[in-house]
C-alpha cells in the first residue's frame, strides 16, 4: 500500500482555550502543531488538560464544553466552525484517535473485522467486500497473527496488546493525516508497552501519518518523540526535542517531573523524590507562573506573566529564571 | 457451551423439583380439611368422613400421598378437582391456552410501545419528548390495570359499545378470538411497556456512556447509525430477563383482568380452586404457573448465548 506523504500539517492549533461553562479554562493559549510523520509528545501530570486537548481536536469534548481558537486546521480541514456533521467527515478519515483503555474500547458484541470494516463503509471509501479485504490488510499491518481468524472474532476473546493493535488498525484503515494516541500503552504490560510504541511509530513512517501521543509516562515520549510539549496547569510551559528536554529541562516542573523518575540506580528504602503539592483551581487562574506555588527555585517576578522564551534554537521554556537556574544538576540521576 | 446448556438445564429440574414439593406442601399447611369440603353438608359423620379420606387418599403419610401425586403428574394426570368433579388435567388444557394467549399478546404489545419509546426517550433524553415518555410511563405504572379496564368497559358501553366482554375460543376462530382479547391485552399491556421503556431507556443511556461509542464516534459513525448499530443490540441485552420475568408473571397474574372481562384464564381457576379448599387443583395451578417461570427462564437463559458473544465464549 502506498500512501502519499503530505506536506501540509497534520495539526496546526493556535491560542487553544477549552473550558466548561463559567468556569476557569482547564487549558489555555495552546499552540500545537504536527507535522506529517512527526510524533508530536504532550505530557503533564493528571488535570493538566492534556487528553482535553486530544478530544477537543477530534470534537469529541462533550456539548458542555466551550472550545475556543484562533486556529484550529485538522489536515487540511479548518475546524473551528465545524458542526457535528462537519466533524463526521473528517473523524476517522482525516483523524482518528487510539485510546487508552482497549478492554473497553472495542464494541462486545461486533465483530473486530466488522468494526475495522466499518470506518471505510461510513465514509463511503469501499464497499462491503473491499472494506472486509482492508480490514484483513489493516490486521496483517498491525501484526495481528492470523488476520482471516482474527476478524470473525469477538474483542473479549482477545488480550489488551491484541485489542490495541485492533485500535489502531481501526485507526488507520481511512489512512488519516492525524492519529491522536491518548495514554496508548497505560493499561498494558511493558512488554507489549514497547511493541505497541514501535508500531505506532512504524505506522507513521509507513503512511506520513503525524501523531499527537499523549502520556504523563517520561519513558515513553524520551523513546517514541521527535518532539514534546510539557503541559502545566492547562498551559504549555516548555516544549522541544526530547533529548535536549528531559537532559537539559529549562522549566522547573519539566526537571522535577524528571527527578521524580525512579532509576535502577536510586537506593532501596529512600523515599522517592515528588513534586510536593497538587495543581490547584487557583493555580490555573493566577497571571502568573502556574508552578510557583509548588516551586523551589520561585521568586517574587514569577507572579507576572512570563510568555515561552528561546532556550535554544528548538527548545522553549516558559520561566523567568530559566537564564539563571541551572536545573540539570538536579536531574543527573537520570542522564 | 454445552457445559452452560447442562447447568441452565439441571439448574431448571432441579428448581421444579423444589416447585412440586412446595406446591404440596402448602396446601398440606393451609387450614380446613378437604374431606369436609368434599361432602359440602353439615355435621358430617366421622365414620363417612373417614371413608372419605381414604378414597382421597388422605389418610397415608404426606411422603406417600407426594410420591403418588408426584407420580400422576409426571403422567399428565393431576388428579380430579374436590369442587368440580372435573379432570384437573383437562380444565388446565381448557384454561391455560387462554392466559398463555392473553400473556402474549400483552408482551407483544408491550414490547411495540416500550421498546421504542425507551429508546427514543434515551436518544432524546433531557427534551420535552423524553419528559412526555418519561411521565407516560409513569403514569401508566401507577395506575391498577382493573381501574383501566373499569373506565374502558363504562366509556365503551356509552360510546363505541364494542364487544369487549367474553372470550372465542380459538377453535372457534383464530382471529375472533385474538380480537376478544385485544382490549385486557392492551390494558396489561399499559404495565408491561411502561416496566420496559423505564428499563430500556436506562440500558441504552448506560450504553452510549460506555467506551466504545466514543470510539465509533471517533470513527465518524453518525448518530442514528450509533444507536442502531452498536448501542441497541448491547442495551437490548438485559431487556430481555425484563421481558421473561413480566411474560411469566402475566400469564398466572392476571386475575382481576380476567374477572372484569369474563375470561376463563388461569387466573380465575386458582381463585376458585383457593376459594373452595380444592387443594388438588391449587396444587396443580401453582405448580404449572411456577413451571411456567422455570421454563421461560431457560428459554431466556438458553437465548443469551445467542445475542451476547461473550456469554457464548465462556
Amino acid at each position: 500500500m502506498t500512501a502519499t506523504i503530505a506536506t501540509t500539517d497534520a495539526l496546526a492549533v493556535e491560542d487553544l482555550t477549552i473550558s466548561y461553562g463559567a468556569g476557569i479554562p482547564v487549558v489555555t493559549g495552546v499552540d500545537l502543531r504536527v507535522g506529517p510523520g512527526e510524533i508530536l509528545g504532550v505530557i503533564g501530570e493528571s488535570g493538566c488538560g492534556k487528553s482535553s486537548i486530544g478530544f477537543a481536536v477530534l470534537g469529541l469534548l462533550p456539548a458542555s464544553a466551550v472550545v475556543d481558537a484562533d486556529r484550529l486546521d485538522v489536515g487540511s480541514h479548518g475546524m473551528l466552525e465545524a458542526d457535528e456533521a462537519d466533524w463526521n467527515q473528517v473523524r476517522g478519515r482525516v483523524a482518528s484517535m487510539v485510546f487508552q483503555e482497549p478492554m473497553s474500547a472495542l464494541n462486545p458484541c461486533m465483530r473486530v473485522g466488522a468494526q475495522i470494516a466499518e470506518v471505510l463503509l461510513v465514509h463511503g471509501l469501499a464497499d462491503k467486500q473491499a472494506a472486509h479485504a482492508r480490514a484483513l490488510e489493516l490486521l496483517r499491518m498491525v501484526q495481528v497473527p492470523e488476520p482471516e481468524l482474527r476478524a470473525k472474532q469477538f474483542p473479549h476473546q482477545m488480550s489488551g496488546g491484541m485489542r490495541q493493535r485492533i485500535v489502531i488498525a481501526m485507526a488507520m484503515a481511512a489512512n488519516p493525516r492525524l492519529l491522536v494516541a491518548d495514554e496508548p500503552t497505560t493499561a498494558l504490560d511493558v512488554t507489549v508497552q514497547a511493541q505497541i510504541l514501535d508500531l505506532l511509530d512504524r505506522m507513521r513512517r509507513e503512511t506520513g501519518a503525524g501523531v499527537l501521543l499523549i502520556s504523563h509516562d517520561l519513558g515513553v515520549i524520551a523513546q517514541t518523540c521527535d518532539r514534546v510539549v510539557v503541559m502545566y496547569a492547562g498551559e504549555i510551559v516548555e516544549e522541544g526535542e526530547p533529548a535536549e528536554v528531559l537532559a537539559r529541562p529549562s522549566h522547573p516542573y519539566t526537571a522535577a517531573l524528571v527527578a521524580s523518575i525512579p532509576t535502577t540506580t536510586t537506593p532501596a528504602r529512600q523515599d522517592l523524590p515528588m513534586i510536593p503539592g497538587g495543581v490547584r483551581d487557583a493555580d490555573r487562574a493566577t497571571a502568573g507562573c502556574r508552578f510557583a506555588a509548588r516551586c523551589a527555585f520561585a521568586t517574587e517576578r514569577c507572579a507576572s506573566p512570563q510568555a515561552l522564551v528561546e532556550i535554544a534554537p528548538t527548545h522553549t521554556a516558559r520561566c523567568w529564571r530559566s537564564a539563571e537556574l541551572d536545573l540539570t544538576t538536579t536531574t543527573e540521576a537520570t542522564a | 457451551m454445552a457445559k452452560y446448556l447442562a447447568k441452565r438445564l439441571g439448574a431448571a429440574l432441579l428448581v421444579l423439583f423444589a416447585l412440586s414439593l412446595l406446591s404440596f406442601g402448602m396446601v398440606r399447611l393451609m387450614p380446613g380439611d378437604p374431606a369436609l369440603q368434599y361432602l359440602n353438608i353439615d355435621n358430617p359423620d366421622p365414620t363417612q368422613l373417614d371413608q372419605i379420606r381414604a378414597e382421597l387418599g388422605l389418610d397415608a403419610p404426606w411422603y406417600s400421598q407426594y410420591l403418588s401425586w408426584l407420580g400422576g403428574v409426571l403422567h399428565g394426570d393431576f388428579g380430579q378437582s374436590l369442587t368440580k368433579s372435573a379432570d384437573i388435567g383437562t380444565m388446565l388444557a381448557d384454561r391455560f391456552p387462554v392466559s398463555l394467549q392473553l400473556a402474549v399478546v400483552a408482551v407483544l404489545v408491550g414490547l411495540l410501545i416500550g421498546l421504542p419509546s425507551g429508546v427514543v426517550s434515551a436518544v432524546r433524553q433531557g427534551t420535552p419528548l423524553d419528559a412526555v415518555i418519561r411521565g407516560g410511563s409513569f403514569v401508566a405504572l401507577s395506575v391498577p390495570a382493573f381501574a383501566i379496564a373499569a373506565v374502558v368497559i363504562m366509556i365503551n358501553a356509552f360510546t363505541l359499545k364494542l364487544p369487549l366482554i367474553g372470550y372465542t375460543p380459538w377453535s372457534v376462530s383464530p382471529i375472533s378470538s385474538i380480537l376478544s382479547l385485544l382490549a385486557p391485552a392492551l390494558i396489561l399491556s399499559l404495565a408491561m411497556s411502561a416496566v420496559v421503556s423505564r428499563y430500556s431507556r436506562g440500558t441504552v443511556l448506560d450504553t452510549l456512556s460506555q467506551d466504545y461509542i466514543r470510539t465509533a464516534r471517533s470513527k465518524g459513525v453518525p448518530t442514528g447509525r450509533i444507536v442502531r448499530g452498536h448501542a441497541l443490540r448491547n442495551a437490548l441485552i438485559p431487556v430481555t430477563t425484563v421481558v421473561g420475568i413480566q411474560l411469566a408473571a402475566l400469564i398466572g397474574g392476571t386475575v382481576v383482568i380476567e374477572n372484569v372481562f369474563a375470561i376463563p384464564g388461569m387466573g380465575s381457576m386458582l381463585i376458585e380452586a383457593i376459594n373452595s379448599s380444592d387443594y388438588p387443583t391449587i396444587q396443580a395451578c401453582v405448580l404449572v404457573l411456577g413451571a411456567c417461570f422455570v421454563l421461560i427462564n431457560l428459554v431466556v437463559d438458553l437465548l443469551y448465548p445467542v445475542i451476547d458473544p461473550r456469554v457464548r465464549a465462556s
